[in-house]
């Protein structure tokens, strides 16, 4: 008997503004429908932008070590994203996201470390087979920040969860979600080079000996899609954004 | 006040009320333990305004955990008439007491016939037991 498999459709976005990006994954998380696709984007920003998690403050970065160390992070355009976790700063990084509707069965609340598992790993596998050491942080600063009662850094790769993707002491790869009875929406962010605003955070270019004309774009699709498949079996269908429309109203 | 999970009626979201005849039609609300131990080590909480008026099942807070947002749903119409602002800076609490010192906010029903489409604390039960 032939397993059915789940609609999927594969975005791979133009670069856009911050206020644009965070608005087209919100549209299509209150979009989701039962039975709806799953919708997977991948995309770029077209200024170095902070996005904050959603609870989050801009004010915060003021008192923030990265803050205080670099200022013209204050600066920067920002926008608050819907799903958790700290600031990112989106310059020489890919960003994606997907929303899967409800329908599918992965909303409990226990089932957000699933997904976020099984896109890092896949990513994980993939950096080790392009010679670096990769693996899963396993450490976690919440729990750090709570005991001592200090806020945990500003910006989301200066802090560790156990399923951040890691390069030796290097963050690399972070993700977060957002939850509502129509589906999920899970945002990532691969850092590729260190940007001119905050030199401090190292991409996977920085680290590893890679040719600077690699194809971050097409390996992050396959990579999510061998992720995604560990879970729900997949059927993608390639579009462009403009081919959403009826999703984005 | 000493709320026991067996006296409170369930939506599927996980929140609870309570709702006993001589509150005058003012519910209170909250989520359930099974909730709080699924969402585990939550780190932010937004609840509503005094005031603010809610349709049953519309979001009147989110929690934030393990960098996921999830939102809270009101089990019943009505008006907000208190909330209890002080969990937001000691989310422990919902660890340690999700029903009595882990409420969340009261609500002046508009429709109280809502409570009993509600279900009952075996009908919670058997729902959470089928989560595998």
């Amino acid at each position: 008997m032939e397993i059915s498999k789940n609609k999927a459709l594969l975005v791979r976005d133009s670069a856009r503004t911050g206020i644009d990006n965070m608005r087209i994954d919100d549209c299509l998380l209150q979009r989701a429908v039962p039975e709806g696709p799953i919708v997977v984007r991948i995309y770029r920003w077209s200024e170095p932008t902070l996005s904050l998690g959603h609870f989050q403050q801009i004010e915060d970065l003021v008192d923030d070590p990265a803050g205080i160390s670099q200022p013209s992070l204050n600066r920067l355009p920002w926008v608050r994203r819907k799903t958790g976790g700290g600031a990112i700063l989106h310059d020489q990084e890919i960003t994606y996201s997907f929303v899967i509707p409800a329908s599918k069965g992965l909303l409990d609340k226990g089932a957000n470390e699933v997904l976020y598992r099984a896109v890092h790993e896949a990513v994980r596998d993939g950096l080790i087979r392009l010679g670096l050491e990769a693996s899963l942080s396993e450490n976690c600063t919440c729990s750090v920040a709570k005991k001592s009662g200090d806020e945990e850094p500003f910006l989301c790769f200066q802090r560790r969860t156990p399923v951040d993707l890691v390069v030796g002491a290097h963050k690399v790869l972070g993700s977060a979600q957002r939850r509502t009875r129509a589906g999920l929406l899970q945002h990532g962010s691969l850092l590729l080079r260190a940007s001119g605003e905050f030199g401090a955070l190292l991409g996977i270019q920085d680290i590893g000996k890679i040719p600077s004309e690699f194809l971050w774009e097409e390996w992050l699709v396959d990579r999510l899609c061998e992720g995604l498949g560990t879970i729900l079996p997949l059927n993608y269908e390639v579009l462009e954004l403009k081919d959403l429309g009826y999703l984005l109203k | 006040m000493s709320i026991q999970p067996e006296q409170l009626k369930y939506c599927d979201s996980h929140e609870w009320v309570y709702a006993p005849a001589d509150a005058n039609g003012v519910a209170t609300v909250g989520i359930s333990a099974f909730a709080v131990a699924e969402l585990n080590d939550l780190v932010f909480m937004a609840l509503p305004s005094v005031g603010q008026k809610l349709a049953a099942g519309q979001e009147f807070g989110e929690v934030e955990s393990v960098k996921a947002v999830s939102p809270m749903y009101s089990p019943v119409s009505g008006e907000v008439t208190e909330v209890n602002s002080g969990l937001v800076d000691r989310l422990d609490q919902l660890n340690a007491d999700p029903y009595d010192q882990g409420w969340m906010m009261k609500i002046k029903m508009s429709d109280p016939s809502e409570i009993a489409k509600l279900m009952d604390y075996q009908a919670y039960q058997k729902m959470i037991s089928q989560h595998g």
